[in-house]
């Protein structure tokens, strides 16, 4: 037994740094910069100069950690630079790599980034007398396609530019840094590895983990964000999963001892009739039907949904107190909606074991159907049935979504799909550990549970 | 056992299919209003969604603001309007000078009187290096100085560098904060605005001045988001439940009351509640169930609006209002794409919307069209641009006319541009709201009909905006435009510096003769040259067709009969704080 | 194969659910037919042509000025329900089948290793592993430079396929120089496969869909069919998994398998010919139940908009915007009602086989 704890447990941690390494990979290889959109400029008209914004952009990079090497180590073709990472914007870090990958160069591509941040500062300056060659350098710089560099670069050359602003030479510069760049694509190469130490973006997440961050949204920490989402997740999904354990093993119990009877038919069509109706559409259906008197007043038997203002500054006990009754709706969903799966499996076992050699044995003992069922085909049952328990105890953390976006109510799924969505990262990863660990131990408990349950398993599950 | 089926949901059905009943309602105390999604902060300077801002303007107030109904700047918070007086001698001179005095009555939650300090303090806070404030930190740019008045606290001058026509408004509609309150240790109050503002000295203290760093941490912080906020507006927020509601409780003996006639003074409801519900259907359900107050439907499709307004069961319930709150709709294209760099193709897109049609389909004729880039209702507007038709032979005509044609027979227009064949295949972008997929439906329809096959791509509008629209990596997208009843600025809009990173110009739209208007418009303090640049610039754009110009929608809105409200064209479009009982 | 069909046929329910899937299909193939792109066919409207006038939410047989019928009313842009719902019951199919072969491809190949070889078949020593790590990762690196590609703008393209076949060449490569070095002089030790396989089942057991989905969106960045079913089919493999290795470790214990084992077939041989065939059956039935369960995630996903576009027809998409405005019932009932039919007709023919399996 203690052999079998100590090997979970031994495998959460393993568990868990995969679960938020895969985490970290997901969210590098989504396409998009989210220091940009990080920096929420919509809807206000601002009026920032290019260098104003880039030094925001800066801020808001170092702020989350944006310009660091992304790994404790990486890897690169032997013609990269080791320090592309602390090229800022994403987008001009994306071009020199696309440069760099075009070229097979990257002297020559460096050299053509530096006379072109430096005349783009110089132009800054002299933006008036510049005029539209200040926007074609502007547009260099948002531009990996050689073509379309040279054309700009044509046509710097081209432009008379007033030899009084001092930028003629920094434009030539430009002009033959431009035209040193040739497609020359290097297909062989070598990998180099760097190891950049502590200093990267993933341990700086661990970092954060293990401290106790803040929402980037709001500024909370993200231990009370998650708790307030929790208690009420927590509480709706413990009553669904006890109202469905103990109706699903009743059902299943009965419908096993009047097994192809009209009423064991029956259930089970209404069962998978709220299985095969997508949930979504089951809730609607609820709250459009009975918290309302608009299809006749008999329909309106639950309160409307979301309405918890009431309970004052009150413990969270009286408030649930209070509050019970608006989980009654979205709990009847949960739970008819689950039962078709619950009680097939556990149905199937306790036919199976009613035909296994040991029961009819005990038939033939003269016990009668129902108490052959109890004592011996029940127990032996159960095993589906912890399984199928304790698999659900990790989705007793996550709630379910659908429910809560209809009930309204603010719940984990709710909070998870937000703070994903926001890039809300610290509160998601911290979920997410959350979830791993609750996951390992549910499937502890089930190990438990099992070698309680089933003496003779305990060998099998320890060499697990 | 399918047959059984059939018959088990047949009488779940009929189950389901009965009569309604009314029911009065009698509590009158307060005013719930329905909020679509959860702010993320109730801190003026730090917020930015107009979820956030509908629900603060009651609980913090500015120096000035807009009349609801005329739409004019008004005080609020100080004796009159303030006007620009240019400095001509002392550090500040090339500067403008704005004298101002706030109204003897103006006291905070602790009694004390607001003062220049507050103002002051606020302006600092904007510009403090650990505050997120980007927006209001440009908007504030020009701001460099307030002057104290000696003897009257009440009274000051704030300065600005230079004749930029917007700093009066962005002045005034800067919330104000107490700094007793915000500031308690004073962190703020031995450095004066002027050198904050000079250059690196802001970032080398917060560098090494922990104290002076954890201002803008501890003004950030949760504390001053969602639990004690203090402002000097008619309410006070007295409970915050994440994601259920937010109540906002009537301050005792408000100050306010002494100026009758100032809108944002009122405090007529006790309380109001802002329930947060998300989802739509589950809001209408509430609104028949007498729970809500105030519910805007504009989101939802406009037959949910007129059922209510024809329903026998909700006559006498509900008064529905449609007031324009300067907001509109454009299909923004990527004017530096090769293919949209042709004007024939940017105009032959714009008669192939077929917008009068959209207008109905979508908004039930609750809309109406606008030809340029400036909502209607305001006075630069230019009326004289005639609408375009929805013509798709126009629209072949001018694709035929520019060489635009099927060369390799796959039902796809095609070109060949500097010795590149381009196809007219474009990437429309499009959010997963209902207004987006079913505009960018209807224009794909009609397109291909005309040669141009139309990719529509659903995705968040974050990533889309930082993944392509920001970077160039787009077609089409469709944009909605709110405006403040400020005048506009298109500059950052439309102005060819504002391409790139840190612009707005996602269109990337660039023409000198309008960026010369643009920038006039910017600097020029004579009203009558300015809208005359205003409707030359109108024009330019209008035949420089750069995007295709959709409609400006009403709110749709639906009060409880209970009261006589204040209906307004500042958004939110109502003013609850003002509501009256019938 | 020929016996699961007449299992199917003979039950009631399953010859009632299985007519039905293949009407279904019938009408998915013939979906350009019935209501083509361009309009006029059976039913005259095409998927995604509005109609002409105000016409969004237009209820069941109103007619068209033009004289064209809406058999199941419009949607909510003036679209014909009739002419969604048909273009869209090939979706839900393609959607429902396609991204459960998905999972069942990656089950067959992780059932086979851990419940056929199991812990105790591959052994390798030291020299081995270290060799076919760096060979991996030699490979991992070169696949992954060479089939970077630049687009016409510029801008880096990761191309899959070239991608996936130097991966697999480098896989074939691996085991070629790994082969040639087993040396007796190492001591050789046991790679558990079963144990691996069943710790990286728990390990994304432990990740939360929500997030899993979303992920993969943003990295899609955006939500056509084919990503929708790649979404789904990841979700759906540790389930089918686990059922694939109990089913292929109760076969192995079995006499013929053992048999065949001693008279030298090779393993490919005996995968083939007895285990593969014998755990046909219940898998038949987990493919039936997955199909099924796959069919409401989109819908679901349909309701959380990050579903299929609205230009794509699918029931679920036509289901979930009839919550905007529940008056228009047409547009609820009917997808509601096909999801809900075809959901069972698959759970019918999933229970049928299950039944039958167990009585024998």
């Amino acid at each position: 037994m203690r052999q079998l704890v100590l090997n979970r447990l031994l495998f959460l941690v393993p568990t868990i740094f995969i679960i938020l390494c895969v985490a970290f990979m997901l969210q590098q290889a989504a396409p998009g910069d989210e220091v940009l959109s990080n920096l929420r400029l919509d809807g206000i008209n601002v009026n920032l100069s290019q260098s104003e914004y880039k030094e925001a952009y800066q801020r808001q990079a170092t702020l989350m950690n944006r310009d660091l090497p992304p790994f404790y180590w990486s890897v690169r073709p032997h013609y990269f630079p080791d320090s592309l990472y602390r090229i800022i914007p994403k987008s001009y870090r994306q071009n020199l790599k696309s440069l760099t990958l075009q070229t097979g160069d990257w002297q020559r591509v460096s050299r053509y980034h530096e006379t072109l941040q430096k005349a783009i500062n110089t132009g800054a300056q002299h933006k008036d007398s510049l005029g539209a060659i200040y926007v074609q350098l502007l547009k260099l710089e948002q531009s990996s396609d050689i073509q379309v560099i040279r054309n700009i670069g044509n046509r710097l050359s081209n432009r008379s530019v007033p030899s009084s602003t001092g930028t003629s030479d920094t434009l030539g510069q430009l002009k033959a840094a431009i035209d040193e760049l040739r497609v020359r694509r290097r297909w062989s190469t070598y990998p180099v590895v760097s190891w950049n130490g502590a200093r990267c973006q993933f341990h700086g997440w661990l970092k954060g983990l293990a401290s106790g961050q803040r929402s980037l949204v709001d500024g909370a920490p993200v231990r009370m964000k998650i708790l307030a989402a929790l208690k009420w997740t927590l509480t709706l999904s413990l009553i669904t999963l006890i109202v469905a354990g103990a109706l699903g093993l009743a059902v299943a119990y009965y419908q096993t001892k009047n097994h192809n009877s009209w009423s064991d038919r029956v259930s089970s069509v209404i069962f998978y009739l709220f299985y095969a109706v997508p949930l979504f559409w089951l809730a609607t259906m609820a709250v459009v039907f009975f918290t309302t008197d608009e299809y006749g007043s008999w329909t309106n038997l639950f309160p409307s949904v979301g309405l918890m203002y009431y309970t004052g500054e009150q413990p969270f006990l009286v408030q649930l107190i209070e509050n019970i009754k608006q989980l009654i709706l979205p709990v009847i969903c949960l739970v008819l909606h689950s039962m078709a799966y619950l009680t097939r499996q556990v149905k199937t076992s306790l036919l199976q074991a009613s035909n296994a050699f040991y029961t009819l044995v005990a038939r033939s003992k003269g016990l009668n159907k129902g108490q052959v069922l109890r004592r011996h085909a029940l127990p032996n049952a159960l095993l589906p049935y912890i399984t199928i328990m304790t698999a659900a105890l990790p989705a007793t953390f996550t709630g379910s979504l659908v429910i809560e976006v209809i009930f309204n109510i603010p719940g984990m799924g709710k909070l998870m799909f937000d703070s994903i969505r926001n890039l809300d990262w610290p509160v998601t990863f911290s979920i997410l550990v959350l979830v791993g660990v609750v996951t390992v131990l549910a499937y502890l408990l089930a190990d438990l549970l099992y070698v309680v349950f089933y003496p003779h398993m305990t060998k099998e599950l320890i060499r697990k | 056992m399918i047959f059984r089926i059939f018959y088990c949901t047949a009488i779940v059905l009929i189950l389901f299919a009965s009569c309604s009943t009314d029911e009065p309602r009698d509590d009158i105390e307060r005013i719930v209003i329905r909020l679509q999604q959860e702010p993320a902060r109730l801190n003026p300077i730090l917020q930015l969604s107009s979820y956030e801002t509908d629900l603060s303007e009651y609980v913090f107030i500015s120096m000035g603001d807009y009349d609801p109904v005329t739409m004019k700047m008004m005080p609020v918070m100080i004796q009159s309007l303030p006007t620009a007086k240019m400095i001509d001698e002392g550090p500040h001179t090339g500067g403008v000078s704005y004298s101002m005095e706030i109204v003897p009555e103006a006291v905070w939650g602790n009694g004390e009187p607001i003062t220049g300090r507050d103002v002051e303090f606020t302006f600092k806070a904007v510009n403090h290096p650990g505050v997120d404030t980007r927006g209001w930190k440009a908007l504030m740019n020009d701001v460099i100085a307030v002057e104290q008045n000696p003897e009257n606290p009440r009274q000051f001058s704030v300065i600005t560098s230079g004749n930029y026509f917007l700093n009066l408004e962005a002045i005034l509609s800067a919330e104000i904060y107490p700094s007793y309150f915000y500031d308690p240790q004073g962190l703020l109050e031995d450095i004066s605005l002027s050198q904050l503002k000079s250059p690196g000295f802001a970032d080398s203290l917060q560098a090494r001045d922990a104290q002076f760093a954890s201002f803008g941490e501890t003004f950030s912080s949760i504390d001053f988001s969602k639990r004690t906020v203090q402002g000097a507006g008619p309410y006070r927020l007295s409970q915050w439940e994440t994601g259920q509601y937010i109540i906002l409780e009537k301050k005792e003996n408000y100050w306010g009351d002494a100026y009758p006639d100032r809108s944002y003074l009122r405090a007529n409801p006790q309380q109001i509640i802002f329930q947060i519900l998300e989802d739509d259907a589950t809001a209408v359900t509430q609104l028949k169930n007498g729970e809500l107050d105030v519910i805007s439907l504009s989101a939802a499709p406009h037959q949910v609006f007129d059922d209510l307004k024809n329903d026998q069961s909700s006559q006498g319930r509900y008064q529905f209002f449609t007031p324009d709150v300067l907001r509109f709709y454009y299909v923004a294209m990527n004017n530096d794409d090769p293919r949209l760099a042709d004007v024939a193709v940017r105009k032959a897109l714009n008669h192939l919307a077929d917008v009068n049609q959209m207008i109905r389909q979508i908004e039930g004729g609750y809309a109406r069209r606008i030809n340029s880039i400036i909502h209607p209702s305001k006075q630069a507007y230019n009326d004289q641009l005639p609408d375009v038709d929805f013509n798709p032979q126009k629209a072949m005509a001018l694709l035929e006319e520019a060489g635009w044609s099927d060369s390799n027979n796959d039902g796809t227009r095609d070109k060949r541009i500097d010795g590149k064949t381009y196809e007219l295949d474009l990437r429309f972008f499009i959010t997963g709201s209902n207004l987006s997929q079913s505009i960018s439906t209807m224009l794909q329809e009609e397109a291909s009909k005309a040669g141009i096959s139309i990719d529509i791509i659903n995705k968040e509008w974050r990533n889309t905006r930082s993944e392509n629209l920001q970077t160039g990596d787009f077609e089409m997208t469709t944009l909605s435009v709110r405006q403040s009843p400020a005048p506009s600025d298109p500059f950052v809009y439309w102005h060819s510096e504002a391409i790139g990173l840190g612009g707005l110009n996602y269109s990337r739209y660039s023409n000198a003769r309008a960026d010369r208007l643009m920038e006039e418009i910017r600097t020029t303090l004579d009203e009558d040259r300015r809208l005359e640049a205003y409707r030359e610039l109108q024009e330019v754009f209008y035949n420089d067709s750069p995007a295709i110009l959709l409609y400006a929608p009403v709110e749709r809105y639906v009060i409880s009969s209970a009261f006589d409200p204040l209906i307004s064209s500042k958004k939110p479009g109502y003013f609850a704080n003002a509501f009256r009982l019938k | 194969m020929n016996r699961l069909w007449k299992v199917i046929w003979s039950g009631h329910s399953s010859r009632a659910a299985i007519m039905f899937i293949l009407l279904l299909v019938l009408v998915g193939l013939c979906s350009e037919v019935i209501a083509p792109h361009g309009g006029g066919g059976l039913i005259p409207f095409g998927p995604n042509e509005i109609s002409e006038g105000t016409s969004s939410f237009l209820p069941p047989g109103t007619t068209e000025a033009s004289g064209r019928i809406h058999y199941l009313g419009t949607d909510q842009i003036g679209r014909d329900v009739a002419a969604r719902i048909v273009h869209g019951s090939g979706t839900v199919l393609q959607i429902g089948i396609f991204s459960t072969l998905i999972s069942f491809l990656i089950a067959v190949l992780l059932g086979i290793l851990s419940g056929y070889f199991g812990d105790r078949f591959l052994k390798v020593n030291l020299l081995q592993l270290v060799a076919a790590v760096i060979t991996m990762w030699l490979g991992w690196f070169y696949a992954r430079h060479w089939s970077l590609m630049i687009d016409d703008s510029g801008v880096i393209k990761l191309n899959t396929w070239r991608f996936l076949a130097l991966l697999s060449a480098a896989m074939s490569i691996t085991y070629l120089v790994t082969r040639r070095m087993q040396m007796t002089s190492l001591r050789r030790f046991f790679v558990p496969l079963d144990f691996f396989v069943l710790k990286f089942i728990e390990v994304f057991k432990a990740i939360p869909a929500l997030f899993f989905i979303l992920a993969m969106l943003s990295i899609f960045s955006r939500p056509s069919k084919t990503n929708v079913i790649i979404i789904i089919g990841i979700l759906g493999w540790p389930l089918m998994t686990r059922l694939l290795r109990a089913e292929i470790m109760n076969i192995k214990q079995s006499n013929f398998v053992k048999a065949a084992k001693v008279i030298g077939l090779s393993d490919f041989r005996i995968l083939m010919a007895h285990v593969l065939p014998g755990a046909l059956s219940p898998l038949v039935v987990a493919f039936a139940f997955s199909v099924s369960a796959s069919i409401l995630v989109e819908s679901t996903l349909s309701f959380l908009n990050i579903g299929l576009p609205q230009n794509e027809p699918s029931w679920g998409n036509v289901l979930s915007a009839a919550r905007q405005y529940l008056a228009a019932w047409w547009m609820a009932v009917v997808p509601g009602m096909l999801i809900f039919v075809t959901v069972l007709a698959f759970n019918a023919i999933g229970d049928r086989i299950n039944g039958t399996l167990r009585n024998n």
